[in-house]
């Protein structure tokens, strides 16, 4: 277990000149740990997500796992290749899986990606994988219209574990859904990094949600990160005006007033 | 930025089972796992689960509008097929002694100019223009799919080249296309087959190159990307499947024109030539004698038209089809509706709405039913209520319907429906009570771009609606209009009069649309989401504004959302709504003493600041019901941990349980945390 470390990492869309869209970022995901990344829209968040599977290519900076390179600006240039070490989550669970695929071809793509299940024993692995994402077996069959959001969502991550990564990077993966669903992923994600001893990259706008799921949290603003800790403490009492402004935004029902 | 999931709209067929707990289920087609020492198990694994399994299909053959399927493509084929066996030989045999005769006993369509028999000819001639027209068709796909699919994949410069030759290809009318390719590949049925299939290629290949970019920028090919699938396998699995459905539709359309173009080709002399026949090369002969037996070209024109609606039939079967599976279960046994109680005199009182026993039915594909049942509200001026619930709670239909905003195809009954002491239920006759409704309620939807003209600027369309709604002058209305954005916090007003919508950010924009709302001084403002696409420093900046306008203006607030904290902070009283029936009503701070299990499992699920990051949330297992599979009863007792035999025997009605109304057999007394939410 390595890792995930960003070195002063830009990302630039569009043509030279144009200034960069993430800029200097560097943070670590800590080996087995959850980093929460909060920020709001055009914060930059996804687009760092995105350069961690390879989606996006990097204009400066480093990005590793342990002491191999996931992305380098240096090097010639061109997409990186994808590294299976890493496996990303998207929000949108209906764009994220084919919609002509049942969901048990989709985390057997996974499964076949792993390299560690000989092919006879596709079917057990995948029964596995549908139990610790807590979804029937008769699921493996649904396409995924047939299956709600929150069960799209499962089988999502379900294809990501299937591919025994070190690294899954969650990009506001409960925000399509229902507060009820997304209490559920919510302990999903935890149960199975704890279970496996994930590295989680957990993006989301939600302070409230992170908070919940990460050991360490890192706050985007404008493409930069501004503030970044060990998550009992900073939200508690950050010295940066924009957490601070962040936390306050954060609307939770009333405590219980003893009458 | 947020998209959120509008379960009810999605047709399933799986209602009753739940999101989170397996529970096994008779009607599932799970087969048990493959016994040991079968073989190469995963391979086979992976098969099984591509096809859904012979009873699904076969029950969809047996459909009705399959079976009409299946018969247009048997005659088609019959007609292909048969004539040429039966009537070949004579159909092109010249009989010098009945030239050009009129319809007779012998010959029902008259002979043409070398004594045939014109019906024979025609249904002989069928073969033809169907196989060839099938055969070019097929062509177009192949050459245009493969086109396509190439230019989707090489680099950017080729595709920029490749790209470019389709658009001028697609410009060029196919069948002048057509004929000059004909020239190229020469006269003749193999000639004209591949003038016609290439001149259709550019059509599919476009159809094809914007399907595929479609897939490759997808999440799911980035997916696939990052667990390594590349190259043949990442198209075959994840890009070509995606591009089917458009191209069928095309070539649905299509069709016919390519049957057109061939028959046109053969009339020019570039098609079928003698002695082989085709409908096109029919017309040519027939036309001559037009006016001796007008059948010899009629035959063949009305074969052609025929032919022609048989192929877009097929097309569009095929299209539909791939559009509307699995619809779901239909035709569920249609739930009773009770039936009309004679509307009770309500007593005038200071409520500004008052809405008693309101019920919203609707008929669809799926039958009647009722996404609303008894909702009832009572609200005074000035008030802020919010009303919760998942998504097909019924919780926007409910306020649509209050303020006569109920879509089409939905019916609004209610005893009490009153909005200022006006009896709102002959609404839709009262001209004059329309209007004046307009100016005295406001609405704010979840898309501030939905709500606003893109093209006309923010001023004009301010200006605009108060003026149509005629409560004010054009000047009046321009003086108002600046001073509701000064208030909503848009500076520079007077050049921001003139910008566009587009100009706006996500906030401003919902400001603007606020705004808009408050022109005419509204008394009920309804606002659906109104911060849900807001990022969280902005939502507040929302929401504070809403809370200080309605102070100031003394205007009540109907705040439909999901988001129990939104809620909590705007309102003073809250109505969770659940499949379809308000389940309990209550005051914000009651929120986490809550008894209704729904609502107090609800208010555990959403994530704060200060809970033990240990504690796990707890969640609602499960899903609600669509509005026509309602269970009997209870609407939530089949997701309810505290569920019990009274349960599904009716439901439990409102009724006040302490501080709350509650409607629930056994509500939750103790006190929070310690109750019986399920923890999962």
């Amino acid at each position: 277990m390595d890792d995930l470390t960003f070195h002063g990492v830009d990302i630039t869309y569009g043509p030279a000149g144009v200034p960069p869209t993430v800029k200097s970022v560097s943070m670590t995901a800590r080996a087995g740990q959850t980093l929460g990344l909060v920020g709001e829209s055009g914060s930059g968040k996804s687009s760092l997500a995105r350069a961690a599977v390879g989606l996006v290519g990097i204009s400066r900076g480093r990005i590793t796992l342990g002491d191999r390179v996931v992305a380098d600006a240096s090097a010639r240039r061109g997409r990186p290749r994808p590294s299976r070490a890493i496996q990303m989550v998207f929000q949108d669970s209906v764009g994220a899986l084919n919609p002509r695929r049942t969901a048990g071809q989709t985390i057997l793509e996974g499964i076949a990606a792993s390299g560690h299940v000989p092919r006879a024993d596709f079917r057990p692995e995948l029964e596995r994988i549908l139990d610790l994402v807590h979804l029937h077996r008769r699921h493996a069959d649904r396409l995924p219209r047939e299956l709600s959001g929150g069960q799209r969502q499962r089988v999502a991550l379900a294809r990501a574990i299937a591919a025994r990564p070190e690294v899954i990077v969650a990009d506001e993966v409960t925000s399509a859904l229902d507060v009820s669903v997304q209490s559920a992923i919510l302990n999903l994600l935890r149960e199975l990094q704890e279970q496996s001893s994930l590295t989680l990259l957990f993006i989301s706008h939600n302070l409230a949600a992170v908070r919940y799921v990460s050991d360490h949290i890192a706050v985007m603003r404008d493409g930069q990160v501004v503030d970044q800790g060990a998550s009992a403490t900073l939200l508690a009492n950050s010295r940066v005006p924009y957490t601070r402004e962040l936390v306050k935004a954060v609307l939770t029902i009333p405590p219980l007033t003893t009458t | 930025m947020i998209h959120r999931q509008r379960n009810a709209t999605e047709g399933r067929d799986h209602a009753r089972e739940t999101d989170d707990t397996p529970v096994p289920d008779p009607r599932s087609g799970h087969r048990p796992p493959a016994p040991d020492g079968d073989g190469p198990a995963g391979v086979r694994a992976e098969d099984r689960l591509a096809h859904p399994g012979p009873g699904r299909s076969l029950r969809r053959l047996l459909q009705p509008q399959s079976v009409g399927l299946l018969v247009v493509l048997l005659a088609l084929l019959l007609l292909v097929v048969v004539p040429e066996h039966v009537w070949g030989e004579s159909a092109r045999t010249p009989a010098p002694s009945v030239l050009n005769q009129g319809p007779s006993a012998d010959h029902w369509l008259g002979t043409d100019g070398l004594g045939r028999d014109v019906l024979e000819r025609t249904f002989v001639a069928g073969r033809l223009s169907v196989s060839l027209s099938v055969l070019a068709l097929g062509l177009g796909v192949l050459s245009g799919v493969v086109l396509g699919a190439v230019t989707a994949a090489t680099g950017r410069r080729v595709a920029a080249v490749l790209s470019g030759t389709i658009g001028v290809l697609v410009a060029f009318p196919s069948l002048m296309m057509a004929l000059f390719l004909a020239v190229i590949f020469g006269a003749g049925a193999r000639g004209s087959t591949l003038a016609i299939g290439f001149a259709l290629a550019p059509y599919f290949a476009r159809v094809t190159e914007k399907a595929s970019r479609t897939a490759l920028a997808s999440d799911y090919v980035a997916a696939a990307r990052s667990l390594g699938v590349s190259g043949p396998l990442l198209y075959v699995r994840h890009v070509l499947p995606s591009i089917s459905a458009p191209v069928l539709t095309s070539a649905s359309v299509l069709s016919g024109t390519t049957l057109l173009a061939f028959a046109s080709l053969s009339f020019l002399g570039l098609g079928v030539r003698d002695p082989a026949i085709d409908w096109g090369s029919m017309l040519k002969n027939g036309v001559g004698q037009l006016y001796t037996n007008p059948a010899t070209a009629l035959a063949p024109g009305i074969a052609i038209v025929l032919v022609a609606m048989a192929f877009n039939a097929v097309g569009e079967s095929f299209t539909h089809e791939h559009r509307t599976r699995p619809a779901g279960k239909r035709g569920r046994s249609t739930r009773p509706i009770a039936a009309d109680e004679p509307p009770r005199a309500a007593p005038p009182g200071p409520h500004l709405v008052h809405v008693d026993r309101l019920t919203v039915e609707a008929g669809d594909l799926r039958g009647e039913h009722a996404p609303v049942v008894d909702f009832s509200l009572c609200l005074h001026a000035g008030e802020r209520v919010g009303l919760v619930g998942e998504s097909g709670s019924g919780k926007s239909l409910s306020v649509a319907s209050l303020i006569k905003l109920e879509p089409a195809g939905t019916r609004v009954r209610a005893t009490v429906h009153e909005f200022e002491g006006t009896d709102l239920r002959r609404f839709r006759a009262d001209r004059a009570l329309r209007k004046h409704l307009a100016g005295r309620i406001s609405l704010i939807s979840q898309d501030p771009m939905s709500a606003l003209n893109p093209v006309i600027s923010i001023g004009s369309q301010m200006v605009e609606e108060t003026v149509v709604h005629g409560h004010r002058s054009r000047r009046e209305a321009r003086t108002r209009a600046v001073e509701v954005l000064d208030a909503v916090g848009i500076r520079g007003t007077a050049r921001r009069m003139q910008s566009r919508p587009h100009e706006f950010s996500g906030g401003m924009r919902q400001r603007v649309v606020i705004g808009m709302g408050l022109m005419d001084h509204p008394a009920l403002i309804v606002a659906d989401e109104p911060t849900t696409a807001l990022d969280s420093t902005v939502q507040l900046q929302v929401l504070d504004l809403l809370k200080r306008w309605t102070n100031d203006a003394h205007a009540a607030l109907i705040l439909v959302s999901h988001d129990l904290g939104v809620v909590s902070n705007l309102c003073t009283r809250v109505l969770v709504m659940y499949g379809g029936r308000v389940v309990e009503v209550l005051k914000v701070e009651d929120l986490r003493r809550a008894q209704h299990p729904y609502t107090r499992a609800l208010v555990e699920t959403v994530p704060d600041l200060d809970a033990p990051r240990e504690r796990r949330l707890s969640s609602v297992p499960g899903r609600p019901p669509e509005p026509d599979q309602r269970p009997h009863g209870c609407v939530f007792a089949p997701r309810c941990a505290r569920v019990q035999a009274d349960c599904t025997d009716r439901m439990p009605p409102l009724e006040q349980s302490g501080p709350t109304r509650v409607a629930c057999f056994h509500p939750v007394r103790d006190l929070p945390h310690e109750g019986a939410a399920h923890h999962g």
